[in-house]
């Protein structure tokens, strides 16, 4: 009697469609021209501001504080990469629509892995990026201003002010992931996502002071980098960013997962 | 394979209306067995992509159900579709990836282990042909280069039910007649559901057909039935000849009794017999009747059993139909 082939069962990795989505997405924003716009802006926006200021520090004698000067490098870099990392957290998800999400979300992925693994490709590659670039402008700062920095910059205070940038991008990526996945187009996401980031943004100025706000918190970035800050204010921040990051994703998720693609 | 006596998609009733706009699909109930190849027919915006992604949980349904594989199917239902393989009408790929890192990429969200797709991915790379274009930019592919792409990507998987549309757009000859062939191949083991405008296609490879016509079923059994409902005893002969003698012949083939009409064009005779009348018997009078005018017959062919004019006569049929349409379900539904 003939032997009946032997039936090999395959054990799925149920993690893997979540990790292959992450990574192509990682890989594929670092290369895409938006995020290299942002960082090439971010570079020259930064060295030629820290070209100018060390320039009236060698010649013409002013005095320059190093954080004072990192505190207007970091809102210098926040103000101009606001606009290209909206339209890489809207693009996420809504850029693929219909043609290579087809595609991907015909096979065996669900739609909370693939939204997941886009937001948290999104979150990586901005926050990391941010992080190195402000880590750079403090180090380029402390060895060229190294006489004042001396008393000026602080360690702590600067992971603190990166920490805290890094928070206000991870709420701006979330939602912008989130209305992207809930918008049939990249444009109307966009349009959609600055209405609510200068709606909300009013608002906040509006709270009262106990009340975290983002923009009192960027008024204060020299003196955090200095080290003079309320580590429990810093904590509500991160605290109130990682809420609003999850509400947002949770509301991603839901809304994702019962739409036509 | 699915188990016996369980089907591979049942809907219910399936409806989808985009956004209170289009009704791009309404009211479809229907059952496919394991084993079966369904060709699914209609015109552009008939509802036949509509209805593959809601097979698919791409989109949602408006109203009603599909089950795949006796579960429902819902955009996070990853295990129904680890056992689907799909083909879009124009398949899309990302830039930059070559042939290899596309279907290690798709292997990946299929959840297969490097053991099992790294082999699997380079088998398939040969089987289709791509072997000295493994590590070339997919963006550079000719239409049948990609569609052989598209192939290896749906069965990766080893799925139990594939889903193609529109597998032969756009390919030449030579591509068209491979793939066809591909899908005899897998017919024998799989279920297969082709969405197809190519009649002659469906005709080939397919045993059931399903019609669709402005979002409705109008049709849904073998291809048998479909070709032999309509327009039975219609047939074409090309003759040969002596001019005068074919049209002496096709005086006395008038003459017949039960043949209700003989035309002839050129050198064409179309014949249509009555509905009832047993066609070898008035075939066999009509062929003595061109033998004894030394006619010779080039080829004969049967129009109502060709599935492209029952699928035009369906489709008439069911736009004819009118109001009748809200009180009756189609006839050959």
């Amino acid at each position: 009697m003939d032997a009946s082939p032997p039936v090999v069962t395959v054990r799925f990795n149920r993690f893997l469609p979540y990790w292959a989505v992450f990574q192509t997405d990682f890989h594929y924003t670092l290369r895409s021209w938006v995020y290299r716009l942002w960082v090439l802006m971010a570079v020259v926006a930064s060295t030629g501001l820290l070209v100018y200021r060390m320039g009236l520090h060698t010649e013409a004698g002013l005095f320059q504080s190093a954080a004072a000067h990192c505190s207007d490098v970091f809102r210098l870099l926040i103000a101009g990469s606001l606009a290209l990392i909206v339209v890489l957290a809207v693009s996420a998800i809504s850029g693929e629509r219909a043609t290579v999400a087809d595609a991907v979300l015909s096979r065996g992925i669900s739609r909370y892995q693939y939204f997941l693994a886009k937001w948290h490709a999104r979150l990586l590659v901005v926050a990391a990026t941010f992080a190195v670039l402000a880590a750079c402008v403090l180090l380029a700062s402390y060895f060229l201003f190294q006489d004042a920095s001396q008393s000026d910059l602080s360690l702590r205070g600067g992971l603190a002010a990166i920490l805290t940038v890094c928070a206000l991008f991870a709420v701006i990526v979330s939602w912008g992931v989130t209305i992207g996945a809930l918008t049939n187009s990249t444009m109307l996401g966009i349009t959609i996502f600055w209405l609510v980031l200068y709606g909300s943004g009013f608002l906040l100025t509006l709270l009262p002071e106990p009340w975290p706000s983002p923009e009192r918190h960027l008024a204060r970035l020299q003196f955090m980098l200095q080290g003079q800050f309320n580590s429990e204010l810093v904590t509500q921040l991160l605290l109130g960013s990682g809420v609003l990051c999850l509400l947002a994703a949770g509301i991603g998720l839901l809304g994702f997962s019962r739409r036509d693609v | 394979m699915a188990d016996e006596g369980e089907f591979v998609v049942e809907t219910q009733h399936l409806t989808k209306i985009y956004q209170n706009r289009q009704i791009a699909l309404n009211d479809v109930t229907l059952s496919i067995e394991p084993g079966c190849v369904l060709g699914l027919l209609g015109p552009n915006g008939a509802g036949k992509t509509t209805f593959l992604r809601l097979i698919l949980g791409l989109h949602r349904p408006t109203a009603g159900w599909v089950k795949v594989f006796n579960q429902r199917m819902s955009p996070n239902a990853a295990d129904l579709r680890r056992r689907i393989g799909y083909i879009p009408t124009n398949p899309q790929f990302p830039k930059g990836m070559t042939p290899i890192t596309y279907l290690d990429y798709i292997a990946r969200l299929f959840g297969l282990p490097a053991s099992v797709r790294k082999p699997k991915l380079a088998t398939l790379i040969r089987a289709v042909d791509l072997l000295p274009h493994s590590g070339d930019a997919i963006a550079h592919f000719t239409p049948g280069m990609t569609a052989r792409l598209a192939v290896a990507a749906s069965l990766i998987n080893e799925p139990d039910l594939l889903i193609w549309d529109e597998p032969t757009h756009g390919l030449d000859i030579e591509a068209r007649r491979s793939m066809l062939e591909l899908i005899k191949r897998l017919a024998s083991e799989k279920t297969l559901i082709i969405s197809s405008h190519n009649l002659s296609d469906v005709d080939e490879v397919c045993n059931h057909a399903c019609v669709l016509n402005k979002g409705q079923m109008i049709f849904h059994g073998s291809l048998q039935d479909l070709k032999g409902r309509i327009r039975k005893n219609h047939y074409e002969l090309d003759l040969d000849g002596d001019q005068k003698a074919i049209s002496k012949s096709v005086q006395a083939v008038r003459g017949l009794k039960d043949v209700t009409q003989a035309i002839l064009r050129h050198r064409r005779l179309e014949v249509k017999l009555g509905d009832e009348t047993p066609n070898a018997l008035v075939l066999a009078q009509l062929f003595q009747i061109l033998a004894d005018h030394k006619v010779t017959l080039i080829t004969v062919r049967s129009i109502g059993m060709q599935t492209e004019q029952a699928y035009l006569d369906l489709v008439e049929k069911e736009e004819g139909r009118g109001f009748a349409r809200l009180y009756q379900v189609a006839e050959a539904a």
